[in-house]
């Protein structure tokens, strides 16, 4: 019985000893470099990964008395989030290397992180929900902050944590009433109470306080406030990573609270669900159109993208469920392509915070210039990239549920992203580059071939399944066909 | 309704009118030792409420894990710090009448879904009875059995939280000295003392014997 | 290995050499481009005769599926392959011209700094044409379609430093754009009455498509015509047929090799090779059949008569292939899909083999391409002679030469065919014999024999051409040469592509051949002797003769006499000058009458400046909410807790 638990959480585990093998590096090899904590790292997370696409992994089930769920779902997000930190930790090296920012701690705590929406994706119980997401929260706290010298970064992880602290206590707050209703942290027992008791008052609180607190995790309108000040703030290596990582956990909270736990109230988030989603479309997109720094402005084309998400969730439904959580692990890729280039910019000694940094850069650097522009078309939806169909699927579904002024709204927001998105390409190919001979040329160092190769494969990848996009909708379709609870 | 059950409401009305007094005491005592010494009276106040709730290990805990260290450790931070409370506090007589309003709102709220006849419900989930069970074991079939993993997380959750503290907080700033534990382990007597000979030789008197 | 294998070797090896030969050119150099690439159209070469040799033994159609494109409402999109004996013929014959092609660019292009990006793109276009051949629905050989008017585009612009090859480019584009929109409707019109766009499903569906009015009306066009019309304009776009024919002399301005893979062998039978593969649905509509039919013998004809008065060498063979491509074209409208189709297999090898003669005397002149200026070029390149007077007489269609096999039968089938048209088709393409003789001896003539007339530098240095040039020409004169007597009963007789084409629903204008067993090549050419085309042949030699060997005067006098006449074919027929002066002038007027008043007025001032400025003016006003206060975000965060669930309670 507890061996089949323990294979059953077989992917936390190996995150998890990984993580401490980072640790013990640190302390025991002191005098080695961070780059063994790296290696390790690195090939913790190809493992896992590798492993869990082979299906070796514990079968499908309920596991822990509850608290553990493997289902086709959980595996598809958990491969999602074990190849975008993968990415992640290969594409923020060179940079923290350079600004003398690697230790062996960051990459512990990119390995918390994942280990935090690992365990969120297979959340079974709301204990193992609220912990995941702590776990996952907690580490990014520290990991903005962890730049000492930028005060910028303080302050964004002073916010994000008050505010992360409030969102957590609503949350709690709501699990105590699932609790008193159900009588059991299970989503299994807490979805039937709430069949059992519909439209009752404390159903109705529950529900509230947990959109509220959802809605900040993800980042929606009008709880969006941390999110463009942690882009800004952050180290660049670290904005790599919550712009991309906890996506997944975002959804897949959504998925097993909203979706699996409160899929009975619906009729009650749903409408939630929907004013957050067009308030997120509007602010975001508008507001990332007057910003000129770049992370400021992914990080309010973030909460853009994140209306686009709420968008196919609010329709309820396993039809805009699949949708949002395609959407998502496209966004994922797409936002990692996007933050890994500007991240391996950094690498090279460039600045890539405003839009005249960038500017030029097609005859700097045409590759990268190239990875870019794929990561920014398929942003903006442009169709032979893979985020065309990301939006194409989601306004299919709200065409199909009969909400067509819903979804021409959303065209309408998503040629104002276009806009910005092809700003920033203008920028890259069109404008001439800021300072001709200066610093930039003389300090450019080269970019490890290794970093840049993965790019290489992302940005591509973009494009190429782009063209071929049936593979990644199949799976996501699969997945959401086998739910568990 | 007996005198004991009488009796148990009106202990628990006025441990929790005294609670809900400390806290507020908490967020509106000017001086920082005050609202900590409220602060450990309210955690007195919820151990009693758990003590009558039947959770009596719970109730000693707070009151040892959290009266007896965390708060004479905040204590200790408070007395050391200098914390004005009045200049991070400006603004708040501004806000004050928006912020009631909401705060009344809320509270309106949440009483209306508390006030609802059984919380609307038709039927309550069944409370959970310590039964025959000891607390202790209870609780620790709990924890290690039933919620061993989201206990694993909770560990490594409190792990992460070491290591982020330690990671934001510690410095390794030049001409500052350390205590290095490892060093002080590893030290080798002959590195450390060093025989002198005070009469070396060659000099006059007696000669070639060291001290 | 299994035959799917082999169909995806025959795809990706080609695609994976011009990837790696592109992209990487910095890393495989000049001779690691040309090597990787010529290996991989070998070896694409090889694989495609072992699946002509699996298809002889066993002549159903082999169907495959790759994989699944997309699934779009209950339409599957697949990428797969059709294999049967049309396609793997169409295969060997275009990994075979691209191979001599290949090799032969070593030579031609060796002082060209874009060395390996050329054979980048040679090898692309080969995956390109062998997509379109091996597809098994429309969609998929509309990639390749599309895909070899890419390449096409990029190696007619090769010298983009020309402004007149990349004007060529974009006309070749543009002229391709109009029929690639028929092409997409012709799909349209399919898919919206069959559902999928697999051939299997179409073939399946030609005979009630036949029956089916078209927009679900009483009566007029049917389903089947109104494709089989769209799909053919897209055809003759492609295949440079009337009027869309002007973009293929332009086209030469790109480097010879290109013009004798693309703009001969391969990329211009595309259009052909469609009509040939969608035969049962073309049978299905006797209209679509008769335009094809006139279209092609009008194009035969009219197009060999500018040949007559254009004094570029690779202009006139660019003309001699738009004739050419018009008696396939005729042929195939006849309903004798497999003499269009023969026709098509020999033309690639004698008109590829022309193509890179006339390179190869380019070559030798310096890149001087005006005949006038050559002549008495035989006793210099005597390899290149021989080769080039085969291809002659192939072209021609003189007896015994493989054109003649080929050209005949179309002529023969169009005089039997019962589809409306066939007798003024049949008096063009006979008319069109004589101008083809005409104007390939001109040619030869000109450039072989009388007296040289170039300046005394390029003469002093007129040599033979290198080995990797004149390999491919002696390569290519063979099949010119024996082609024709080895395929001839076989693909006419009837045994070869049986059960491939549709038949007409009366009378198989074939059936001479395929009902007379003792109709052996020999006896074919035997009989040659007694037809009229024969002798309009002969007639056109002597005539070329007469006029440019015994009285070098006689043309110029003629010119003069006929000068209404002469000027019409040097003009092209105004056709260039339409396009220009209508279509574009006009385009150009609406288009600017657009910008101004739609594009500038409306759409920039107001809705997209409109927009921008109502866009910022918003963004403006949302701005200061973000104020970077703490107290003010977790405010917001209550208050919006307190309206969610006020409203949950209320409702």
């Amino acid at each position: 019985m507890l061996s089949r638990d323990i294979w059953a959480a077989g992917s936390e585990i190996l995150i998890g000893a990984g993580s401490i093998l980072v640790l013990l590096f640190e302390v025991l090899a002191r005098r080695a470099r961070p780059v063994w904590a790296y290696r390790t790292a690195l090939v913790s997370v190809a493992v896992t990964v590798f492993l869990l696409a082979a299906g070796s992994l514990g079968r499908s089930g309920v596991f822990w008395h509850g608290g553990l769920v493997n289902d086709p779902l959980s595996r598809l997000l958990d491969i999602a989030a074990g190849v975008a930190t993968f990415l992640v930790l290969v594409y923020s090296r060179p940079q923290l290397v350079r600004h003398g920012l690697e230790r062996a701690e960051h990459y512990f705590l990119v390995l918390t992180t994942l280990l935090g929406v690992l365990v969120v994706d297979s959340g079974g119980s709301l204990l193992t929900l609220y912990l995941g997401l702590e776990l996952l929260a907690l580490s990014l706290y520290a990991l903005i902050a962890i730049d000492r010298r930028r005060p910028l970064g303080a302050e964004a992880a002073m916010k994000y944590f008050v505010l992360g602290a409030m969102a957590s206590a609503l949350l709690l707050y709501a699990f105590t009433f699932l609790y008193g209703l159900a009588g059991s942290f299970r989503l299994s027992v807490v979805a039937r109470a709430l069949a059992a008791h519909p439209g009752s008052p404390l159903t109705l609180a529950a529900v509230a306080f947990v959109v509220v607190a959802l809605a900040f995790k993800f980042g929606a309108v009008p709880l969006h406030f941390w999110v463009p000040d942690v882009y800004e703030g952050a180290p660049t290596a670290v904005t790599l990573l919550v712009g991309t990582v906890p996506e997944i956990a975002s959804i897949a909270l959504f998925m097993r609270l909203l979706g699996l736990g409160l899929g009975a109230a619906s009729g009650d988030w749903g409408v939630l669900l929907m004013v957050a989603s067009l308030l997120s479309l509007l602010v975001g997109n508008l507001l990332a159109v007057v910003q000129l720094n770049v992370r400021r402005l992914l990080g309010y084309s973030a909460v853009g993208h994140v209306g686009f998400i709420l968008l196919a969730f609010q329709l309820g439904g396993r039809g805009g469920e699949t949708a949002a959580v395609y959407y998502t692990i496209v966004y994922v890729f797409m936002s990692a392509a996007a933050f890994g280039g500007l991240t391996l910019l950094e690498a090279r000694g460039e600045k890539s915070t405003t839009l005249e940094d960038l500017s030029g850069l097609a005859r700097r650097d045409p590759w990268m210039a190239f990875f870019l522009l794929c990561a920014l078309f398929s942003l903006a939806g442009v169709p032979p990239f893979l985020g065309f169909w990301a939006k194409l699927i989601v306004l299919r579904r709200v065409i199909m549920a009969h909400e067509t002024g819903l979804a021409i709204f959303a065209v309408v927001m998503a040629v104002v992203a276009a806009y910005y998105y092809l700003r920033v390409v203008k920028s890259m190919y069109f404008d001439p580059p800021p300072a001709p001979g200066g610093d930039g040329a003389a300090a450019a160092a080269p970019v490890p071939v290794f970093s840049r190769v993965w790019l290489g494969i992302n940005a591509l990848g973009l494009l190429v399944l782009g063209i071929l996009p049936e593979g990644l909708w199949s799976a996501c379709r699969m997945a959401m066909s086998h739910l568990l609870r | 309704m007996t005198a004991a059950h009488l009796l148990v409401e009106g202990v628990f009305g006025f441990f929790a009118t005294v609670l809900v007094i400390s806290a507020l005491g908490v967020v509106v005592a000017r001086n920082p030792v005050h609202a900590a010494l409220f602060l450990i009276l309210s955690f007195f106040n919820a151990a009693v409420l758990w003590v009558l709730l039947g959770a009596e290990f719970l109730g000693i805990v707070l009151v040892l894990v959290y009266v007896g260290a965390v708060m004479v450790l905040l204590l200790f931070v408070v007395m050391m710090l200098d914390i004005d409370l009045v200049v991070i506090r400006r603004g708040f007589v501004r806000h004050a009448p928006l912020a009631a309003v909401v705060a009344l709102l809320l509270a309106f709220e949440i009483g209306y879904v508390f006030w609802a006849r059984h919380l609307g419900l038709v039927s309550l989930a069944p409370p959970l009875r310590p039964g025959t069970l000891p607390n202790t074991r209870a609780l620790g079939l709990r924890l290690y059995r039933d919620d061993l993993y989201p206990f694993e997380i909770a560990g490594f959750l409190l792990l992460v939280g070491v290591v982020a503290a330690i990671v934001l907080t510690l410095t390794h700033r030049e001409g500052v000295r350390r205590q290095d534990p490892s060093a002080q382990v590893r030290v080798e007597p002959a590195r450390r003392i060093r025989l002198v000979d005070p009469f070396p030789k060659g000099t006059p008197g007696k000669g070639g014997e060291g001290g | 290995m299994s035959l799917d294998d082999l169909v995806l070797g025959v795809l990706l090896l080609p695609l994976a050499a011009a990837l790696i030969a592109g992209l990487g050119r910095n890393l495989v150099g000049r001779t690691g481009a040309h090597v990787l690439t010529i290996l991989a159209v070998a070896l694409a070469f090889l694989a495609s005769a072992l699946i002509l040799r699996r298809v002889l033994a066993d002549p159903r159609p082999h169907v495959f599926t790759f994989y699944t494109w997309m699934m779009s409402g209950g339409a599957r999109f697949a990428v797969g392959a059709w294999i049967d004996r049309l396609s793997a013929l169409m295969m060997v014959v275009v990994t075979f011209v691209s191979l001599a092609v290949h090799v032969y660019t070593i030579g031609y292009m060796h002082d060209d700094p874009g060395y390996a990006r050329f054979f980048s793109y040679l090898s692309l276009f080969t995956f390109a044409m062998l997509l379109l051949v091996v597809a098994n629905n429309l969609l998929e050989l509309f990639a390749g379609w599309e895909g070899v008017g890419l390449v096409s585009y990029l190696l007619i612009g090769f010298w983009f430093e020309r402004p007149s090859a990349s004007r060529a480019a974009v006309k070749a584009f543009l002229l391709n754009r109009v029929g690639d929109l028929a092409f997409l409707l012709g799909m349209a019109v399919l898919f919206a009455a069959v559902h999928t766009l697999s051939f299997r499903a179409i073939f399946a569906a030609a005979p009630v498509l036949g029956r089916t009015p078209i927009l679900g009306g009483s009566g007029g066009m049917t389903v089947a015509t109104a494709a089989a019309l769209l799909l053919f304009v897209g055809a003759s776009a492609k295949s440079a047929q009337i009027p869309l024919h002007a973009w293929l002399p332009d086209s030469m301005e790109g480097p010879t090799p290109i013009s004798a893979l693309i703009h001969a062998a391969t990329m211009v039978t595309a259009g052909i090779y469609l009509v040939a593969r969608l035969s049962p649905l073309y049978v299905q509509s006797a209209t679509a059949l008769s335009v094809v039919l006139l279209i092609g013998a009008l194009t035969a004809f009219f197009m060999g008569l500018l040949g007559i008065v254009a004094t570029d060498i690779k202009r006139v063979i660019a003309y001699s292939t738009i004739s050419q491509l018009g008696y396939m074209c005729a042929g195939l409208g006849a309903g004798a899909f497999a003499a269009g189709i023969f026709h098509l297999v020999t033309h690639a090898f004698f008109k590829a083999l022309l193509f890179l003669g006339a390179g190869s005397v380019i070559l030798a002149m310096h890149h001087e391409q005006d005949m006038r200026k050559m002549g008495g070029l035989r006793r210099f390149m005597p390899v290149t002679y021989i080769t080039f007077l085969v291809g002659s007489f192939a072209l021609v269609a003189f007896p015994g030469f493989s054109g003649f096999f080929s050209k005949d039968a179309i002529i023969d089938a169009v005089g039997r065919s019962p589809v409306a048209g066939a007798s003024l088709a049949h008096l063009l393409l006979l008319g069109g014999v004589f101008v083809t003789a005409l104007y390939t001896f001109r040619m030869v003539f000109l450039v072989f024999h009388g007296e040289p007339r170039m300046d005394e530098h390029t003469r002093a240095h007129l040599h033979e051409s290198p080995l990797v040039v004149t390999l491919p020409l002696v390569a290519l004169a063979i099949p010119a040469l024996a082609a024709g007597w080895v395929m001839f009963r076989p693909l006419l007789g009837g045994s070869f592509f049986a059960g491939v084409f549709g038949r007409l629903p009366h009378g198989h204008p074939l059936g001479f051949v395929s009902r007379n067993p003792h109709l052996t090549p020999l006896a074919f050419v035997a009989g040659a002797f007694s037809e009229p085309s024969f002798w309009l042949m002969i007639a056109g030699i002597a005539t070329a003769w007469y006029g440019y060997l015994y009285r070098p005067a006689f043309p110029a006098r003629a010119a003069a006499a006929f000068h209404g006449l002469y000027r019409l074919f040097v003009q092209k027929y105004y056709v260039d000058v339409f396009y220009e002066v209508i279509c574009a002038r006009a385009g150009w007027l609406v288009g600017r009458g657009l910008s101004t008043g739609g594009d500038r007025l409306l759409i920039d001032g107001g809705l997209v400046n409109g927009s921008a400025r109502l866009v910022g003016a918003m963004a403006r006003r949302l701005r200061p909410v973000q104020n970077g206060r703490l107290y003010r975000y977790a405010f917001v965060m209550i208050a919006a807790l307190v309206a969610v669930l006020g409203y949950a309670l209320l409702t």
